[in-house]
């Protein structure tokens, strides 16, 4: 066992920052909300973080309480402009926002120089970023320092997961995805709810960026582009959407699979595409599709056709997105 | 401002050059409500078959370029067949389709001896062939599908990677370039200080060729109104005896072939082919589709040509690396003021 973990720590690591941010998009999709933002808070994260770092001396959690103390900020002045946006209109709002972040991120140095007339400060470094120095990560108890913050992060952020769906809370979230004016009629505040759910959302994303900074290292402009933003929807997406075990599930595969194809050298990608056009063509809504499972489960006890099954399927069929 | 004629120049062939691009993301959108994230790879595969015509077969551009516009429509036909129609309809025809895909993509990426690679592509083409006409004779699917909004769209993220991947393999990674004179260098003067390079001029002519003939063959013809009805109620133009199906695939053809002129033109341009220029222009499509309005097709060329005026003009007079800055910020801009984008009209009244 410490072997296969010493081996494939970065997978291991990776796998965790991907986990929580498939759990940032989460949040919003559980609420009916497409956001694509959710790279570009993990970027203010990781640049707040990653500042604080090389420039004080705060420990990585002050870093990672401020870095999520700015994304909020920031969801909260931007959610307030776009959280009336629906569907696409949302998705390219958000994916343009993280775009914007991005942009700021490589050349926000004119910026700064501009406002504090010292043309000798450089904070973010443009294309190259910042480098945060290397010491290598002592094991406590067979993980190394690095890994058990992010570990203890995905934990909470399961359990949240877990009460929010039980909680008045979650239903209300889930309520407006299931029918917006429903809900409205029923005296809940959708903005508000929508925009509580985007914040969550962004503060979550921000603060794996934080998280990341150390295992990541460098943190260029590079790691947050519009790819980035699909990877993590598409991790979410893939693992299905209607519990949090789906974006968990989405975020090791897609996280591991380049691990795992390794042996087909350059073909892999290629393997990975396919893999992933495959299991959303055979299971639409996901790895974790509880329906899926659960026919799997009565065919081996009863054997018997699923008609019935296809029909409450259609009627059963909740819009995400 | 005596740059301003010359880029206003700029801006119009960029323009048109996003135009054709988005024009097809738009029609796809207002017919299936489907955002292809693979039609970024399309306009690439479509600059490969333009840039092997001229380089390797030693055509004229003349013929390159409609033999791209083929090539990249038929390959958007195919993205639909196996990316998407398996998630409205499943048929066996489809799984035939499907098979005969992971034999062919077996043949091209393994290291097989001569004869058994070329019987593997070959056998994997036919299976193919024989997938895609059963699939069109199935008058009973086997399924009947309705799969969440997202996805088709993850479906196409998939597809995406495939092609991105395929053609780095084939052409390699580096960048491929025209050869020097496939069109003239010499730059042509126009009224008050402003010049434009004949391959610029030629985007700017093809384009608007391009877009006039869509636009006839969208209100003029019967294509064009199967396309509306669709567009307007899929379940309605079924039962009016359209063919939706076939008309679905037309779309692709469309939508790929703009994509392949697109791809052409802006190599022969910009001077650089490679397996991810589609990245680049994925994202200002989708601005262009969106401040458009979704799914209006003169929308979108309204908008490509904005959007490429603002993009050089922001270079020009303010800072060059806030481009795609403005450009998002004039996207989220027209989100606030108008939901719907500059020219939607809701959503009834798409295509």
């Amino acid at each position: 066992m410490p072997d296969f973990i010493s081996n494939n720590i970065a997978t291991i690591n990776f796998s965790l920052i991907n986990i929580a941010l498939g759990l940032s998009i989460f949040i919003t999709l559980f609420t009916g909300m497409l956001s694509l933002a959710n790279a570009g808070f993990m970027a203010i994260g990781a640049y707040t973080a990653a500042v604080i770092a090389t420039r004080t001396d705060f420990p990585l959690f002050g870093g990672f309480l401020l870095a999520i103390i700015v994304a909020v900020v920031v969801a909260i002045i931007f959610g307030l402009l776009i959280v009336r946006l629906r569907e696409i209109f949302l998705a390219i709002a958000t994916l343009g926002f993280g775009e914007i972040v991005r942009i700021f991120f490589l050349n926000g140095d004119k910026v700064v120089k501009a406002f504090t007339g010292d043309e000798n400060t450089n904070v973010f470094n443009g294309a190259e970023g910042i480098t945060i120095k290397y010491k290598s990560p002592q094991d406590i108890l067979g993980l190394p320092e690095t890994t058990w913050p992010l570990l203890l992060y995905v934990a909470v952020l399961i359990y949240f997961m877990i009460t929010l769906q039980k909680s008045r809370f979650g239903r209300v979230l889930s309520a407006i995805r299931l029918d917006e004016s429903a809900a409205s009629t029923l005296g809940i505040n959708v903005v508000r709810y929508r925009l509580l759910a985007f914040v969550i959302g962004a503060g979550i994303a921000a603060g794996a960026g934080a998280l990341s900074t150390p295992i990541v290292r460098v943190i260029e402009p590079r790691n947050y582009v519009f790819g980035r933003a699909v990877d993590i929807l598409a991790s979410a997406v893939l693992g299905g959407m209607t519990t949090w075990i789906g974006p968990v599930l989405g975020a090791i595969l897609l996280t591991a699979l380049p691990e795992i194809l390794r042996f087909l050298k350059d073909q892999r990608e290629i393997v990975n595409g396919l893999i992933i056009m495959i299991a959303i063509i055979y299971l639409p809504r996901g790895i974790s599709d509880p329906r899926f499972w659960s026919s799997l489960w009565r065919k081996r006890k009863s054997g018997q056709g699923n008609a019935a099954e296809v029909a409450t399927e259609k009627e059963k069929e909740v819009k995400t997105g | 401002m005596e740059q301003l004629p010359q880029q206003l120049v700029n801006g119009i062939w960029q323009g048109a050059a996003l135009a054709l691009f988005a024009v097809g993301y738009t029609l796809v959108f207002g017919l299936l409500d489907i955002v292809n994230l693979a039609h970024g790879a399309t306009y690439m595969w479509g600059a490969f078959f333009g840039f092997v015509c001229v380089t390797k077969l030693n055509w004229s551009l003349w013929l390159a370029i409609p033999a791209a516009m083929i090539g990249a429509g038929l390959l958007a036909i195919l993205l639909d067949r196996l990316a998407f129609k398996p998630l409205r309809t499943l048929t066996r025809g489809g799984l035939v389709l499907w098979g005969g895909f992971l034999i062919l993509l077996l043949g091209i990426v393994g290291k097989w001896d001569d004869p058994l690679k070329w019987t593997l592509i070959g056998a994997g083409a036919i299976i193919m062939l024989v997938g895609v006409v059963q699939d069109y004779l199935t008058k009973v699917p086997l399924q009947v599908r309705q799969v969440p909004h997202l996805a088709p769209m993850i479906a196409s993220i998939g597809a995406s990677i495939i092609l991105i991947s395929l053609s780095q393999g084939i052409f390699g990674a580096q960048v491929a370039r025209f050869p020097p004179g496939t069109v003239s260098d010499e730059p042509i003067q126009l009224v008050s200080g402003a010049v434009i390079a004949p391959v610029q001029l030629l985007v700017l002519v093809i384009g608007v060729v391009l877009m006039l003939a869509l636009n006839f063959l969208i209100t003029r013809t019967q294509v064009g109104r199967a396309i509306r009805a669709i567009a307007f109620n899929e379940r309605t133009s079924r039962l009016l005896g359209i063919n939706v199906d076939f008309v679905i695939a037309q779309t692709f053809f469309l939508s790929g072939a703009l994509a392949g002129a697109a791809g052409v033109l802006l190599g022969l341009a910009v001077r650089r082919i490679d397996a991810t220029m589609g990245n680049d222009v994925e994202l200002a499509g989708l601005t262009v589709i969106i401040v458009g309005g979704m799914g209006s097709i003169w929308g979108a060329v309204a908008a490509a040509f904005l959007v490429g005026m603002l993009r050089v003009l922001s270079v020009a007079y303010l800072d060059s690396s806030f481009r795609d800055a403005f450009v998002f910020g004039l996207l989220i801009l027209v989100l606030l003021v108008r939901p719907s984008g500059l020219f939607g009209r809701g959503s009834s009244t798409r295509a």
